[in-house]
């Protein structure tokens, strides 16, 4: 599977470099490579990881049917590579016209279908090149996918109501595979270790998404999430219920500068139904300038809330530093301070070739 | 008889609301040069609305959920193109209207018609900076290119709503003919300019510079998106001294404005310090632009 994914990725690279050299017509995808350095220091260990390539194709199958697909070169936490797919879906924007082309009301009706990051909260759907940071807050990472995000397989419907402002209904039914995937050298029946919540099986996840102009220059963003799901594929009653809230303020500010505000509240439930089960709360709120074309700096505050009455709470303070290089590439420096750990500092270094694109989410 | 009568006024007068009352044709512009055009053509046919408002810099824009708003409902949208504003495709997704989708007749990308600058030839990547696969992308400065955006818009009009075809032919004749006599005014103005050396902080003036045979011999950016270096400024600065003619240093009011000013000072050039388009420092509208710059430059 690996091998004959790595053999796909190679061949449509070698095809595009040759066609690019030609002036004739294509019909080729947009073809990107994203790739994501990250250098991390604390007072015990020092690294340096090739984090991610990730390798994308996007492409219009239809005038509202686009198709993304996003493999990605992945560094493990044991220090394996790993090739995956990061997501790969098509967008169906007006699924009601593809099925009935002759009628032209829009409905306004949406779906995704394939393997994609679930909607819950802003962030989970970014990929790590939009991040204004190294690394997930430590709550989101707790909670919604560990350091990577949490990405399933399945549909999503998407629906824009009929409102004066903007608000958008998603509702996803996807499946999880559990993580059991074995890296080179790793002996049958050992697991590689995870932090933070699995989710496996079925998961459900809905969230509304409202977005007011304040004015030209000010936006405030409203989200709330809903996510369900079984923690293991073995026990179907042994789920995780979560709620979300997410809030983004953004502002323009004159001289291409730029001000967000953003902020995520998590509340997850554990346990089998019917018994007693136990909470567990986070999030983070994030403070970005963009101060000119070349340079960035923010600051995020993350907590984690204990797990019902066991161990205890963590905080972590980030300040973050970007010099954007040019408009596809940017060094980042990152301090973490953590309340129950070691501090941190990052270097991080995120290059992008090709054309490559992301829908608003 | 009276039911007649009554049937007939009934008709007549829901055929006079309807033409009184007949909904604009709704356009959605990327920027508010374009939505000047699309007035200037469009007049009371049309609401028209941009998703930018004023001077910012195309190459770094935030999609936001209120543009998604905009274009919901929209019949005609109007995008730069040339692969500069690929976020709006994400819009377009989100905003799930079927008039818009790309080829459908309320998706135009402006810059079909246009004769682009500094296409890059070969392979190309990110050693010559931030260079751009299908060419320079500022291609709305030059003002001849307003009457082929026009012409284009004019079209669109007329496709989507042909009842006022007559109306569009007439508008762009009219915008036409005065941007081509206006023109001629700018060119005569700027005349004595055409010695001079322009150096400007981005590539974005290529346009402008075509439009008005202006000479532009640099930037202060080595490299398109790459900041100034300071090796880069003394040899551009040591390059103007050779040629021993006037230099107006030009730059958009986005891009830091002390290493300009700071570099003009120095060459003892005069320093422009401009809006590049519409809906900032006063401009109102596509024409008034080209008299803004013009007298910017010649003051």
């Amino acid at each position: 599977m690996k091998h004959s994914l790595f053999t796909t990725i190679l061949v449509s690279m070698l095809t595009t470099l040759v066609y690019a050299q030609s002036s004739a017509p294509t019909d080729l995808p947009d073809f990107s490579v994203i790739g994501n350095f990250l250098g991390t220091s604390t007072e015990s260990k020092t690294s340096f990881d090739v984090k991610e390539i990730e390798v994308s194709y996007q492409s219009y199958l239809y005038p509202s049917v686009k198709a993304d697909v996003f493999t990605a070169f992945h560094k493990e936490e044991s220090g394996a590579v790993a090739i995956g797919l990061e997501e790969a879906y098509v967008t169906f924007s007006d699924l009601f016209g593809v099925l009935v082309p002759n009628y032209s009301y829009n409905l306004g009706l949406g779906a995704v279908v394939g393997k994609k990051r679930v909607g819950f909260g802003k962030l989970n759907t970014l990929h790590p090149e939009q991040w204004l940071y190294v690394d997930r807050p430590i709550a989101t990472q707790q909670l919604v996918g560990g350091g990577e995000g949490l990405a399933a397989e399945g549909a999503q419907l998407n629906y824009l109501l009929p409102l004066p402002f903007f608000s958008q209904v998603e509702v996803g039914l996807w499946t999880v595979a559990a993580h059991h995937d074995h890296e080179e050298g790793e002996e049958e029946g050992e697991e590689e270790e995870h932090s933070g919540v699995e989710y496996e099986n079925k998961l459900f996840n809905a969230r509304v998404w409202n977005g007011f102009e304040l004015s030209r220059a000010q936006e405030l963003e409203l989200g709330l999430n809903y996510l369900i799901g079984n923690v293991t594929a073995d026990a179907a009653d042994d789920k995780v219920d979560m709620l979300g809230l997410d809030v983004t303020y953004s502002l323009d500010l004159n001289l291409d500068r730029y001000l967000l505000l953003k902020a995520e509240a998590y509340q997850a439930t554990y346990g089998h139904e019917g018994e007693a089960r136990a909470d567990q709360l986070g999030g983070f709120v994030l403070g970005n300038l963009k101060l000119n074309n070349y340079y960035q700096t923010g600051f995020r505050y993350s907590y984690l809330g204990k797990l019902g009455d066991e161990g205890s709470s963590q905080t972590q303070l980030s300040l973050m530093l970007t010099r954007q290089l040019t408009e596809t590439s940017k060094f980042r420096v990152q301090y973490n301070i953590n309340e129950n750990s070691e501090n941190m500092i990052a270097g991080q270094f995120v290059f992008g070739v090709g054309p490559h694109s992301h829908v608003l989410q | 008889m009276f039911y007649s009568k009554f049937v007939t006024v009934f008709i007549a007068s829901m055929c006079l609301t309807g033409a009184v009352f007949a909904a604009p044709v709704k356009v959605v512009t990327i920027s508010d040069d374009f939505a000047s055009i699309v007035q200037s053509i469009g007049g009371d046919h049309v609401a028209v609305t941009s998703l930018i408002a004023g001077s910012r810099n195309l190459h770094s824009i935030n999609p936001k959920p209120s543009m998604v708003m905009m274009i919901k409902n929209a019949d005609l949208l109007i995008r730069l193109g040339m692969a500069q504003d690929k976020w709006i495709d994400g819009l377009i997704h989100v905003a799930k209207n079927p008039n818009l989708f790309p080829d459908k007749q309320g998706y135009l990308d402006a810059s079909k018609n246009i004769e682009k600058l500094e296409i890059p030839q070969g392979n190309i990547d990110a050693s010559m900076g931030d260079v751009h696969l299908y060419g320079n992308p500022h291609y709305w400065l030059n003002p001849a290119n307003g009457i082929v955006i026009a012409k284009q818009i004019m079209d669109r009009l007329i496709a989507i709503d042909p009842d006022h075809a007559i109306d569009y032919q007439a508008r762009y004749r009219d915008f036409s003919l005065e941007l081509k006599a206006k023109i001629k005014v700018w060119k005569q103005r700027l005349e004595p300019y055409q010695k001079h050396n322009f150096v400007t902080y981005h590539k974005a003036w290529s346009y402008f510079f075509d439009g008005f045979n202006l000479r532009m011999v640099g930037e202060l950016e080595p490299l398109p998106g790459i900041a100034p270096t300071t090796k880069h400024l003394v040899n551009l600065s040591k390059k103007l001294k050779q040629s021993n003619v006037p230099t107006v240093v030009l730059s958009t009011i986005y891009y830091p404005k002390k290493i300009s000013q700071s570099f003009a000072k120095k060459q003892g050039a005069k320093f422009v310090f401009v809006s590049s388009s519409v809906g900032s420092d006063g401009v109102t509208s596509y024409t008034e632009l080209f008299d803004y710059l013009v007298g910017a430059v010649t003051k």
